[in-house]
């Protein structure tokens, strides 16, 4: 695949995480949430949340769905004639992600976040919570992934976005 | 019921695995009739469990099916006993068919 297309999903990510690093800092003082505080959610918190949902799942999905399988075609590997969970193994095998099953709970995260799922308040709340922790993780992993990247001869230099470019 | 031998032993393993003494596991939607085709695989578990240990539980639940089941797609719906029945439980506990229920110890 081109350099370019990489770089560009690379940037797409920095600018997801920038995001999400900056909406979890926010919602760092208002955790944990319960039925009762998520009832009465204030109209700004609910769009804090609403963009940390968002970037939560386009830094998953470009992750997953770009990044990964840019990686193995980088270095001749095939990952379209590999299922995704041989995919995600082959990265834990090769040190570019510390655990493929980690992998799969935050998909499994983000899936359940693109979907309006029948809860009660409580399992809502802890849902809720677990998202937020989830998005610590989803970081920690993309902060791996960029400092291998970038450490590693076959990959081009990460470019680094001054925050004020950030969309 | 419309999920393969070898399906139900998947996901009856991985539910032993994941949830705790007392839990059940059921089956509706689409693939408790026959004559339908296709589907998602929809599941219910019932549980006494706290909220956060049922949202833990469903999530490794959710990521070990995605993960030997893949390419299918599964929903996993909770019920907590005692809490808000809402009309997806309804549903569910009118179609459902039990899969597995883990025994509780006898210990006193």
């Amino acid at each position: 695949m081109p350099d370019t297309a990489f770089q560009s999903f690379l940037t797409q990510a920095q600018a997801h995480a920038s995001v999400l690093a900056e909406d979890f800092t926010e919602l760092a003082p208002l955790r944990p949430f319960t039925a009762a505080s998520l009832i009465a959610i204030n109209p700004m918190t609910r769009r804090i949340l609403d963009q940390f949902n968002i970037r939560f799942t386009k830094l998953q999905d470009v992750m997953g769905s770009k990044i990964f399988p840019a990686i193995l075609a980088q270095l001749a590997e095939d990952p379209r004639s590999m299922a995704f969970i041989d995919i995600i193994e082959r990265l834990e095998a090769l040190a570019y992600l510390p655990s493929a099953d980690t992998w799969l709970e935050l998909r499994d995260k983000r899936n359940r976040l693109a979907h309006d799922y029948p809860d009660d308040p409580d399992i809502l709340a802890s849902e809720l919570n677990a998202a937020l922790e989830a998005g610590g993780v989803l970081l920690s992993v993309w902060h791996g992934l960029e400092a291998r990247l970038n450490a590693d001869k076959h990959f081009l230099r990460m470019p680094t976005i001054p925050r004020s470019v950030v969309d | 019921m419309r999920l393969t031998e070898a399906t139900l032993k998947v996901i009856e393993r991985v539910f032993l695995s994941v949830f705790s003494p007392g839990d059940e596991l059921y089956l509706f939607g689409s693939r408790t009739e026959d004559s339908l085709k296709g589907g998602d695989i929809d599941l219910l578990v019932m549980s006494s469990l706290p909220a956060t240990d049922l949202v833990r539980d469903r999530s490794r639940f959710g990521a070990a099916l995605a993960k030997r089941l893949e390419g299918r797609k599964i929903d996993i719906v909770l019920y907590r006993t005692g809490a808000l029945v809402l009309p997806i439980h309804q549903t569910a506990m009118a179609e459902g068919i039990l899969l597995c229920r883990i025994q509780r110890s006898k210990a006193s």
